[in-house]
């Protein structure tokens, strides 16, 4: 059951090309065709647009599509759907208890496939504690239904259920925030941080500076290439002395002074910029950060795409991790928020494709997606919208311009950079 | 910019640098001839001779006139903007094909887009006139012209862009009013300027790459500085910290240019608008300013992720005690001499730091696998 929905969903987005969510008019020639069984391979393309009638006055052509498009729906809807109802007779309704003395919600005689990622079970395995975004989730999506603790009688209606769920401010929006990304399949629990302290003090990794990583790739294939070799080995060295003799120390014109470069040898431009560091790369130097206890930016969630084996005991690493904040009440966060938000979560950026040794220029795939990064899920009265924030670090990518851009062989594609770049 | 394969090997044929001077040239060394020793020993000891491009100074403008300065400019690290043209000054070759006096020269960027949109009017038009027709067939029911149509269609959206070169529109010679003023002897006068930003001449001005002149002489760096930042900026003056940004960025060989275009402070070329289009754009943010709304940066991202580029935060941050900053700022203004002041400026900037934050859009739904 919960696959097929799964499957609706991921229909329904894939025939959007935008990002939007939730606006698509719904084409019941899709639906009718899921019921009949037949499989799709392929993801349909969105058609052009065929909606506009032809003229003021109704045309045959009109008339044809238009029943044509209505007998597909009646076609669509009158097959059964396959969602059971609780409390029709066909199922046994799972019940969740309400506390009104202690506030929580938990479920005896525990069942359901939605309980290997939600809730908490009890030693003996006889109770499920649940968080009131959780149950809320359950009894709106119509798997369970909900009573108090002490009262059989009465099924708690939707509207009691949010009133005693979301008694503190910020609490529906998080529960906003957390059954949409269950709805699109993600498994989605609530991080230390939702409503306890957040730790004082954060380390923050400090990218490490690498001017030009060596690497026996690069020597090999620089030996490879080149036709005089001789002279690349001692181009570096009559550079390294004329940086010495020329343009350093012992140079009556060090950089920055006005006759500079009248006085100056150089041999690579690679070297001019070394020089140029010295004074103007400024690469970050924060170890760490105080948290603001007073900070909106809370990780309230830790969030893993959907994958099998998934086990709420000794979960895995999160992909991501989100914070919920509502937009007319939160700034944009200031920098030391930033830097303590990503020292204090733990989701890695994951890459999917490893750089082979041979490829130069910058790693974009590290420039874009950093190391780090969190979620931030900004609110305005219910429209939501996620933002994904992750450190990055150009000093840490060294020099960009290469030397060998200058070389006489321009019209041969670059080694190595350009064919990887395709294979991404 | 888009430029097709061919345009890229063009301007990739050009030799283009990252700063506007000369290295010295061993390329001639050939391990096994003394000869060539000899050569480059007086190569090393002669040193690069270095012919500074000329920027001129008038009423708050700094601009390079003339054509090597302009060439040097552009060739080298992409500095500037031609003040008729997008970036690259070609308002002189473009006006010399409109004229016929040229044929030879190459297509400049501006009329490769030209030649782009009239092409894709065209496509228009022509999608339009079937549209007129699939119209007419669905009323008049026939199915057997509409599957024609639709094959029609099919076959123009596959040729979309197809023949982007080889349909150069032929025009008339267009003959401008001013076009008696621009030619004079028989020759046709360049009246196009390249125009630098103030950012980029206080860079050059700093590591000694540009001569300014201006009515009443050379213009020192501390001059350039009184004209562009002046002595009464803060520690968090949003120009010192842009400036301070560029700095960095092209220490580490990125081209930086204006990004005003796309919402933004710069663009990071990583080699030059010739060769591929900017990856990331930068905002430059100061610490201390009062953060913006969500609203303000998200219509940024979304400008800068309509044009496929990433977003890039760039942080400024400073650790000044009050003193420290007055004493450096009392310097500078007593300073007279230009390598002091560029040393007062090295220490000014080695207070601060450049930290990146990326943003992204996230959809819940794209990232699932």
């Amino acid at each position: 059951m919960e696959q097929e929905e799964d499957d609706l969903l991921n229909f329904d987005s894939s025939n959007q090309p935008d990002d939007d969510f939730g606006e698509v008019i719904q084409d019941w020639a899709v639906v009718a065709q899921k019921y009949q069984g037949k499989k799709r391979n392929t993801v349909p393309k969105r058609g052009v647009k065929d909606a506009e009638p032809l003229a003021q006055e109704s045309t045959t052509y009109d008339e044809r599509m238009l029943s044509e498009a209505r007998n597909t729906m009646y076609e669509a809807l009158s097959k059964t759907r396959r969602v059971p109802v609780p409390g029709n007779g066909s199922m046994d309704p799972l019940t969740i208890r309400y506390d009104r003395q202690t506030g929580e919600f938990y479920m005896t005689q525990p069942k359901g496939k939605f309980l290997e990622t939600l809730g908490k079970t009890d030693r003996d395995g006889k109770t499920v504690w649940m968080f009131p975004e959780e149950a809320v989730f359950l009894v709106e999506r119509g798997s369970c239904i909900a009573k108090y603790s002490d009262d059989d009688s009465h099924v708690l209606s939707l509207e009691e259920l949010y009133s005693m769920a979301f008694a503190n401010p910020g609490d529906y929006e998080k529960f906003m925030c957390y059954s949409h990304l269950k709805r699109c399949g993600y498994t989605i629990q609530r991080h230390a941080e939702y409503d306890e302290m957040i730790p004082l003090v954060t380390e923050v990794m400090v990218p490490v500076l690498s001017t030009k990583r060596f690497q026996l790739g690069h020597l090999a294939n620089y030996l490879t290439r080149s036709l005089s070799w001789f002279r690349r080995l001692i181009l570096p060295l009559v550079d390294r002395i004329g940086l010495f003799c020329f343009n350093g120390g012992l140079s009556r014109y060090p950089l920055l002074h006005p006759q500079h470069f009248e006085f100056s040898r150089y041999f690579r431009y690679s070297s001019m910029f070394s020089q140029l560091q010295t004074v103007f790369l400024r690469p970050s130097s924060h170890q760490e950060v105080q948290a603001n206890q007073q900070t909106k930016y809370r990780i309230c969630f830790n969030i893993w795409k959907p994958t099998p084996g998934f086990r709420k005991k000794s979960p895995p690493v999160p992909d991501f991790q989100v914070c919920v904040i509502d937009v007319n009440s939160t700034n944009f966060p200031s920098f030391e928020e930033v830097r303590s938000l990503l020292g204090r979560c733990d989701s890695h950026t994951v890459k999917k494709v490893e750089r082979t040794s041979v490829a130069t220029g910058p790693d974009d795939f590290k420039l874009k997606y950093g190391e780090k990064h969190i979620l931030i899920c900004i609110i305005d009265q219910g429209v939501m919208n996620f933002v994904r924030l992750n450190d990055s670090s150009f000093a840490s990518e060294g020099l960009i311009w290469q030397d060998q851009w200058l070389q006489k062989k321009k019209f041969a594609p670059r080694k190595g950079g350009r064919k990887n770049r395709r294979k991404q | 910019m888009t430029t097709t394969v061919s345009d890229r090997i063009r301007l990739r044929g050009k030799k283009h640098q990252m700063l506007p001077v000369d290295t010295v040239d061993l390329s001639c060394f050939v391990p096994h001839n003394p000869v060539s020793w000899a050569v480059c020993l007086y190569k090393v000891y002669a040193g690069a001779v270095p012919v500074l491009p000329t920027v001129r100074f008038e009423s708050g403008n700094f601009f390079a006139a003339d054509w090597a300065s302009i060439n040097k400019l552009w060739r080298r690290g992409f500095y500037g903007k031609g003040t008729l043209s997008r970036s690259e000054p070609s308002w002189f070759n473009r006006t010399k094909r409109r004229l016929r006096l040229d044929e030879g020269t190459e297509l400049s960027s501006e009329e490769i887009i030209a030649q782009r949109r009239h092409q894709r009017e065209e496509f228009k038009r022509q999608r339009q006139e079937l549209d007129a027709l699939e119209r007419r067939y669905k009323l008049e029911e026939d199915s057997a012209n509409l599957a024609r149509v639709e094959k029609l269609r099919h076959a123009l959206t596959e040729t979309k862009g197809r023949h982007a070169r080889s349909s150069t529109p032929v025009e008339e010679v267009e003959i401008r009013p001013e076009d008696d003023v621009l030619i004079q002897e028989g020759k046709l006068q360049n009246i196009e300027v390249l125009q630098l930003s103030h950012t980029e001449t206080l860079f050059l001005k700093l590591i000694g790459c540009i001569d300014i002149q201006s009515e009443d002489g050379p213009v020192g760096l501390k001059t350039a500085w009184m004209q562009i930042l002046g002595l009464e900026f803060t520690s968090e003056d949003s120009r010192l910290l842009r400036f301070i940004a560029y700095a960095h960025y092209r220490s580490l060989g990125w081209c930086v240019r204006s990004g005003l275009k796309f919402a933004s402070d710069f663009l990071l070329y990583q080699r030059g608008p010739p060769f591929q289009h900017a990856k990331y754009t930068l905002r430059v943010c100061g610490v201390k300013e009062g953060s913006m709304s969500w609203i303000r940066y998200s219509g940024i991202n979304r400008v800068v992720s309509g044009v496929k580029k990433t977003m890039v935060l760039s942080y400024v941050t400073s650790e000044w005690n009050e003193n420290e900053f007055e004493s450096i700022r009392e310097q500078m203004e007593c300073c007279s001499d230009d390598h002091e002041f560029a040393l007062l400026v090295a220490d000014l900037v080695s207070h601060y730091r450049v930290d990146e934050v990326v943003y992204h859009r996230w959809v819940a739904n794209r990232n699932r696998e």
